[in-house]
């Protein structure tokens, strides 16, 4: 046992590459290298400083916010060479608590200048070493430190700039196209911006200067005709009279897409009426600012066809989903037993009203959705799932049903009809509605092959085309109830309801327990490990107030009692669910200790980085809430033999998170015609778009990704 | 992104607006009632007529080992015994957070560092951290005897968490003692603390 650890560890240490210089810290990978192949004497050459960051953790960036320290370089070169200060790529702000932090995530560059001397002699190489330091932090806060070399080759030629450099300059802040002025009042700071790129964007302002904008305080504006007045909180260290420039610098971001532009502010008078409305609005209101349309070209009849087609279908193979079939096997348990009575009408009935459950669920939901993203929300399919609170009432149902299938209550219509009146005092029919509205409920997380296209394209077209779409999904779903509402007599195939059926219930319970164990750790994820003990309350109250409802005699006083006991219960489970719970969290996912693949989270700026290195780039799109992407982060993505393979081939590992709400990453699902997870991409190096893979993947198909350096064999042999 | 980013600032400016106020140099401390880790209930105003010096604290951060393991703490804090001046260390990291310790954890951590503040207070719902807009650990607060805020920022003017810094580094709380004791206004009374974020 321990040889094979033993060879497996020297496999390893073969099979991963060791870059240039790269130095692998705690969390952080970086290294040195020269913009451009040489530098000539006498000029100035560029060397970037590059970082990846595992997901989740972030850097600081020259003002750090309320928290955090920058990065250092102490730089030792020969006598004649003078290297410049850093240059900070565009930070982002991160607000945890009353503390509000200026970032960077994912893989930053920064560049520093340095002077050659005229006297440098052409075909020598020059050594400069720096001891770098930084702060990183997820939750908790690590210094890292690593010393850094790079050989300067001295020559007239430069060559060109190397292909990461244009990719990262644009994470850095450019010159503002247009003008800055600032006003400095007692209580206010207020920017002047008057530039065309501001319109429909959100913009953020980050000052060089430490102490003199409260980082936690909000930032307000008012804009008119491409001129945006930003009023901030003045800090500790604001001295309204003698502050004469203002540099930072400020974000602007649109759809998800963010850029920096360099501010260097000069003072100007500023209109009171203006400085007024901007100190009433920070004292007080937000501006939640409109957003912008989306436009997206018109869609072929063609087009739409296959997208309904698609959708059909994935609602039908929607059936077969973990989350979806116990309640699928309980409807037919209900069809099954008005079948053997002979009531071909009731057969009917319940089929008809399930699939009508269904549709109108999906209908709602889209109407939701298209609702939501006209008000300007920046939400996907799935997007039910990102509120705790919705998984919170998801687990007490799942627990009622469990309870119930597991035969601790009834709902009144005796065991032989149970099958069919899931819920409370619904009836039978009732019963069947709400069967379908659960069954579109549960459905969300688990929509599997065929759908994510065409719900792609649904979501970006809103309409009658996007509505026919959540239709075929419906359609599908619902498909083999309405086959048996047309022939009834059908549903004489299934088996004979007998004492059978009370065990296969019991049984069921289990599935459905286990599905609200999962909605519960999802909830977890999304809220924190108070967010369980909450919903576990909650669902524990609902319980007994379903079961004290059920033992109680009917009329009298203790039918009375029973009742006020179950209500007591169900306000405790409302009470519950209403708690307020922590944020929301960043899902890093479970890592398992050890060597493993590290990270970096996604953003679109991450991903051009990493591609410009001239590295393969997997990108990873998930959620904790999509079974889909737990069952292949879980048997393909985490298998050893395709870590090896991320190692063998210096593959970047990229994941966006999508458990959480997130407009870039909803930007980055749209950009590729679908609104939800699961989505891999593959860049091979060099390749201009990234190869979609299926939304089911295997072993053999990621680790073969990199061998072939296309998806397109890999797809092809792929069963 | 932004846009949540500006609202979720918004929620919290409008949440920390009093928290805003903080504890700014020169104004009255804000008053604070919490549980030390020797199982008494300490106020502030217990100490009224006395200067009190707040320390925030979190032992798994590396800022916070720096001015430990120096022992930099350890001195100041004997320095401040002498003076009659109260030393309240306060430990705001919520349970399960970096930093949050029972009350015995924290006896155990005075001792083994060698630390002598005149109580622990600990703060695992974040109230009297946020009362006084405690960003980072460390971050001081140093109140004059009349309850009112003569200093408030870092502990040093070297803000890393690389032990040498520590060589010939300027102690603002040490600053900000003397001159009290002196009689004298606090020459710096306020700077950019620095360290790991509080753990809320």
């Amino acid at each position: 046992m321990l040889r094979v650890l033993a060879s497996l560890f020297v496999l390893l240490a073969v099979l991963t590459p060791v870059r240039a210089a790269e130095v692998a810290t705690g969390h952080a990978r970086s290294d040195l290298v020269l913009a451009r192949e040489a530098a000539a004497p006498g000029g100035t050459a560029l060397i970037a400083f590059r970082q990846q960051l595992e997901t989740g953790w972030h850097v600081y960036w020259k003002n750090s916010g309320t928290t955090g320290q920058p990065l250092s370089l102490t730089w030792s070169a020969p006598e004649g060479y003078a290297v410049g200060d850093i240059r900070f790529p565009t930070p982002k702000a991160k607000a945890t608590g009353p503390i509000v932090d200026y970032i960077l995530d994912g893989a930053p560059v920064f560049f520093i200048p340095v002077e050659i001397p005229a006297t440098a002699r052409p075909g020598e190489r020059v050594r400069v070493s720096a001891d770098a330091y930084w702060l990183i932090c997820d939750d908790v806060c690590v210094p890292e430190e690593a010393t850094l070399s790079l050989d300067i080759p001295i020559a007239e030629d430069v060559g060109a700039e190397k292909a990461f450099v244009a990719a990262a300059r644009r994470t850095h802040p450019t010159p503002l196209p247009g003008e800055a002025t600032f006003a400095a009042e007692p209580d206010l700071l207020v920017l002047r911006i008057a530039s065309e790129t501001l319109d429909g964007a959100d913009i953020c302002f980050f000052p060089e200067a430490e102490g003199l904008v409260r980082p936690a305080a909000a930032q307000t504006d008012v804009r008119r005709d491409g001129v945006a007045a930003l009023g901030m909180a003045p800090d500790f260290n604001y001295d309204p009279d003698g502050l004469e420039r203002l540099i930072g610098v400020l974000r602007v971001e649109r759809n998800g897409r963010a850029v920096g532009y360099e501010i260097d502010a000069t003072r100007a008078d500023l209109d009171p009426r203006l400085a007024a409305a901007l100190a009433d609005r920070l004292a007080g209101r937000a501006d939640g600012g409109p957003s912008s349309g989306s436009s997206s070209e018109p869609v072929s009849l063609t087009g739409w066809l296959l997208a309904v087609g698609a959708a059909l279908i994935g609602g039908l193979v929607l059936n077969l989903m973990p989350c979806v079939f116990p309640i699928v096997f309980l409807k037919a348990a209900g069809v099954a037993d008005a079948a053997a009575r002979g009531e071909a009408g009731e057969v009917r009935a319940h089929a008809l009203l399930y699939a009508g459950g269904v549709l109108s669920s999906f209908l709602a939901l889209a109407a939701l959705l298209y609702g939501f993203r006209a008000a300007g929300a920046d939400i996907g399919w799935g997007f039910h799932l990102q509120s705790p609170a919705v998984i919170g009432v998801l687990t007490v149902i799942m627990t009622l049903v469990g309870l119930h299938l597991a035969g601790l209550f009834e709902t009144g219509a005796g065991l032989q009809r149970a099958g069919g009146a899931l819920l409370g005092t619904m009836g039978g029919k009732g019963g069947a509605f709400l069967t379908g509205v659960l069954a579109v409920a549960l459905a969300a997380p688990c929509v599997g092959p065929f759908v994510g296209g065409a719900l792609g394209l649904a979501v970006a077209q809103p309409g009658f085309g996007g509505l026919l779409v959540f239709a075929g999904l419906g359609l599908g779903l619902a498909g083999p109830y309405l086959l048996l509402a047309a022939a009834p007599q059908a549903a004489l195939v299934l088996p004979k309801p007998g004492a059978w059926m009370v065990r296969v219930r019991q049984a069921l319970a289990f599935p459905v327990f286990g599905t609200a164990v999962w909605l519960l750790w999802v909830a977890s994820v999304q809220a924190g490990e108070i967010a369980v003990l909450y919903i576990g309350g909650a669902a524990l109250a609902a319980g007994f107030a379903a079961w004290a409802l059920s033992i109680a005699p009917s009329g009298g006083v203790p039918r009375r009692a029973a009742q006020a006991l179950a209500a007591v219960a169900a306000l405790a489970g409302v009470f519950a669910l209403t708690l307020p719970t922590p944020a929301p969290q960043a899902y890093a996912g479970a890592a398992p200790a050890g060597g493993r693949l590290q990270s970096v989270a996604y953003t679109e700026d991450a991903v051009e980085t990493l591609r410009a290195y001239g590295r393969p780039v997997f990108v990873e799109f998930t959620a904790a809430w999509c079974v889909t992407c737990q069952f292949n982060k879980q048997t393909v993505l985490k298998r050893p033999a395709v870590e090896a393979a991320f190692r063998a081939a210096d593959a970047a590992y990229v994941v966006g998170d999508w458990t959480n709400r997130d407009p870039a990453i909803t930007a980055a699902l749209e950009a590729q015609g679908r609104s939800g997870v699961p989505l891999y991409l593959y860049y091979a190096p060099g390749a201009a778009e990234p190869d979609i893979l299926p939304q089911t993947l295997t072993v053999d198909l990621v680790a073969s990704l990199f061998e072939t350096g296309s998806a397109d064999i890999a797809l092809k042999t792929t069963p | 992104m932004i846009r949540t980013t500006i609202a979720s600032l918004a929620v919290l400016a409008l949440a920390a607006t009093p928290a805003a106020a903080d504890a700014p140099v020169g104004a009255k401390a804000p008053a604070f009632t919490g549980l030390a880790s020797d199982g008494t209930t300490v106020s502030l105003a217990d100490y009224a007529g006395e200067t009190v010096i707040l320390e925030w604290t979190n032992h798994g951060c590396p800022y916070v080992k720096k001015v430990y393991n120096g022992g930099v703490m350890q001195d100041l804090q004997a320095a401040a015994a002498e003076q009659d001046v109260v030393w309240l260390t306060i430990i705001s990291s919520a349970p399960g957070k970096q930093g949050h310790v029972r009350a015995d954890e924290a006896n155990e951590l005075s001792e083994t560092r060698g630390a002598n503040p005149a109580k622990v207070i600990l703060d695992p719902k974040g109230k009297i951290g946020r009362a006084y807009g405690a960003v980072t650990t460390p971050h001081m607060f140093v109140i004059d005897p009349e309850g009112v805020v003569q200093y408030a920022g870092a502990i040093d003017d070297r803000p890393t968490s690389d032990p040498a810094s520590l060589e010939g580094a300027t102690n603002y709380v040490r600053l900000a003692m003397n001159h009290m004791a002196a009689g004298e206004p606090v020459e710096v009374a306020q700077t950019q603390p620095y360290g790991c974020s509080v753990k809320y």
